[in-house]
């Protein structure tokens, strides 16, 4: 966390160029004097930012307003062909990569199988797949963005990967040595957060995301910005044993990854299920939705176990499911929120939204690491 | 009508690439088929998954092309003898299995000569020059891109380097002559290093060089990435050209190359040969160009 201090004159110089770049990214196309009127810096502060700004490709000039009485004013717009983002996906079985332009538009993606690759096995295929992206981006490189599962410092050290077995590896440096650019990573589920958040059709500054994959995880949103925790591990909900079960109380994850239900569903329906499970689970709900209302209802029980404290706590008023779950639908939804209803004071339920994400689960990540990747090298987005 | 399907299949790896006004996607899944009819589920359903990762409609792909292992014959739109996809010597009418479908102009071609295309960006002249692509990998092949066009021969299986017996007795390969050069010089020999694949390797390219004078001769296949691999075929081919006035005239090791880890030449090839297809590369030429048309 940074710690507040004085303002010395280059950082008061790099704040004034971030609010001016603030200001055209949020109303491009825009002008000098408009700039002026809305950051009360002066006009000479002004052009030689946007100098700079102009200098670097980031902004362009886009042609001339309408005149107000006298030389008619230059447009500013950002460029967005002037930088990538480069971004990595390995939340599921399927390491995602996308190569961005400035405003998210995608120029490239490459999705590659790794189902069980592990340890130095699975940073030898990252360093493969950026290696190919970077090679297919086709302006500089603003930043690399990994979106990671487990527990993600912001120095970019993987404290904890059960899934892709790393252990405090501080893969933000590792990856830099390789490359010049910055390398930045982000945790997968508060990526996802992100993504909603900012992209996302939801008016208000409070709200948990939950990711349902290969493991389960959750951003916490609160007042508008991601709550990291102390040790940078907020949101690790799949790994809270609070679940009952005969045996004794089990994790939310070994219930309600994509895996776990899809064995559920198999079990229940008492057939063989191998491959893929967000396939397996969209086929069989496809052919007969009907037989897995059980396991429906089961699955929005426990994740309502385990949120009921969370929401309650934070007085959250809004909760998002992102993940291939969209087949499981409104009976999956309906059961979180009577779980929830069960467990939580009839003021906050009544109050309570449980949705399924905005942003398509399979970019979400990326979308959210890109976002982050943009606000952490140039303040805006 | 404005994407491209494009299919770089192998026996372990499959890969499809759709290229949507200049923006790819691309998806890499494995191989997990059990019979040639599993082949045909087993593409569709990676184009598939690949269209909607893309968030592209079906209806909007225009063409197809293929790379695939054995011999393929594009006119009946068929492949035989990819063992490492079990098929055998009936003709998988891959063609017509992919048509129910997507029903679009699907073009097939092997996998080693549509790598070779994808590579002719690389010489001056694409469309006269000509190039050769040796695949070193668990087998080896060659093709040739002569004047521009693809060599095919009478079976389609002009370019089976790997067959040739560059020395008399020796192992065999799946059946090949003893010492032939897929069984002394690919994936498995080659990796232990020692000097006699490499040579073997290096006698194979400084034939290709003699027979057909390439602008340029591209080294690829797995095994081909690793560096020190590579700087051992260049040495021994720059001693082979150099033990022979005659031959260090004729060949300029400069012509020599390698294909890099980050290149797709399977894919690259495909969506050529998808290109092929006049009225596709009209409509792909203005697509790809021309912002905010609809398809």
């Amino acid at each position: 966390m940074r710690v507040a201090q004085k303002a010395t004159r280059s950082d008061t110089r790099e704040q004034n160029a971030t609010f001016v770049l603030q200001r055209i990214w949020a109303s491009a196309p825009t002008t000098r004097a408009e700039i002026a009127r809305e950051t009360n810096l002066t006009a000479a502060t002004i052009s030689d930012i946007v100098g700079n700004l102009v200098d670097d490709g980031i902004v362009r000039e886009v042609g001339l307003a309408a005149s107000t009485g006298g030389k008619p004013p230059v447009l500013l717009d950002i460029d967005a062909t002037s930088r990538c983002v480069v971004t990595l996906d390995l939340s599921g079985s399927q390491w995602i990569g996308t190569v961005h332009d400035l405003r998210q538009n995608v120029l490239h993606r490459d999705v590659v199988s790794h189902n069980d690759l592990r340890g130095i096995e699975a940073l030898a295929a990252v360093k493969k797949m950026l290696k190919d992206l970077t090679a297919a981006a086709p302006f500089a490189i603003l930043g690399v963005g990994i979106g990671t599962p487990g527990v993600v410092t912001t120095e970019g050290i993987v404290v904890e990967a059960t899934n892709l077995g790393w252990h405090e590896l501080p893969l933000a440096d590792v990856l830099s040595e390789c490359w010049d650019w910055p390398v930045h990573v982000v945790n997968d589920s508060r990526a996802t957060a992100v993504a909603e958040y900012l992209l996302g059709d939801h008016s208000t500054r409070n709200m948990l995301v939950v990711k349902i994959g290969r493991g389960v995880g959750s951003g916490i949103v609160l007042d508008g910005n991601i709550y990291d925790g102390e040790g940078s591990a907020a949101g690790e909900i799949g790994h809270i044993a609070a679940i009952p079960r005969p045996t004794g109380t089990v994790t939310l994850e070994s219930v309600a990854s994509t895996r776990a239900i899809a064995m559920a569903m198999a079990s229940l329906a008492g057939v063989d299920f191998d491959g893929r499970p967000s396939k397996f689970i969209a086929a069989q709900l496809e052919s007969s939705p009907r037989t897995y209302r059980p396991v429906v209802e089961q699955l929005g029980s426990d994740i309502a176990a385990i949120l009921a404290t969370v929401v309650g706590t934070l007085d959250i008023h809004l909760i998002v499911l992102s993940g291939p779950i969209d087949p499981l639908g409104e009976p999956l939804l309906d059961a979180v929120r009577s779980g929830l209803a069960d467990r939580l004071l009839p003021a906050l339920s009544a109050k309570l939204e449980v949705s399924f994400g905005d942003i398509d689960e399979r970019t979400a990540v990326a979308t959210g690491v890109c976002t982050y990747v943009i606000r952490e090298e140039l303040g805006v987005a | 009508m404005s994407s491209i399907a494009a299919f770089d299949v192998g026996g372990t790896t499959t890969r499809v690439a759709i290229d949507h006004r200049g923006t790819r996607t691309y998806l890499e899944v494995p191989t997990r088929t059990e019979t040639a009819a599993d082949l045909i589920t087993h593409l569709v359903g990676t184009l598939e998954e690949a269209l909607g990762l893309a968030q592209i409609d079906s209806a909007d792909i225009g063409a197809i092309g293929i790379g695939i292992p054995g011999t393929v014959d594009n006119r009946q739109g068929t492949v035989r003898l990819a063992s490492n996809l079990h098929i055998g010597d009936v003709p998988l009418p891959l063609r017509a299995g992919l048509r129910s479908h997507f029903d679009v102009p699907i073009t097939i071609e092997n996998d080693v000569k549509t790598a070779a295309l994808g590579l002719t960006a690389r010489i001056p002249d694409p469309r006269n020059g000509t190039l050769v692509y040796l695949s070193i990998g668990t087998g080896i092949a060659s093709a040739a891109i002569v004047n521009g066009s693809v060599l095919r021969g009478v079976h389609g299986s002009a370019g089976e380097i790997g067959q040739i017996q560059l020395e008399r007795g020796g192992p065999s390969h799946h059946g090949s002559l003893p010492g032939a050069l897929e069984a002394v010089a690919a994936g498995p020999a080659l990796a232990e290093q020692s000097d006699d694949p490499i040579d073997q390797l290096a006698r194979a390219i400084h034939t290709l060089f003699m027979l057909f004078d390439p602008d340029l001769l591209v080294v690829g296949g797995g095994v081909a990435e690793a560096d020190d691999i590579r700087a051992m075929i260049t040495d021994a081919v720059e001693r082979l050209r150099m033990a022979s006035p005659t031959t260090a005239s004729l060949i300029e090791i400069g012509r020599l190359e390698f294909v890099e880890p980050e290149e797709r030449p399977g894919i690259e090839g495909a969506i050529h040969i998808a290109l092929q297809i006049p009225e596709m590369s009209d409509r792909y030429a203005r697509s790809a160009h021309t912002e905010g048309e609809t398809a």
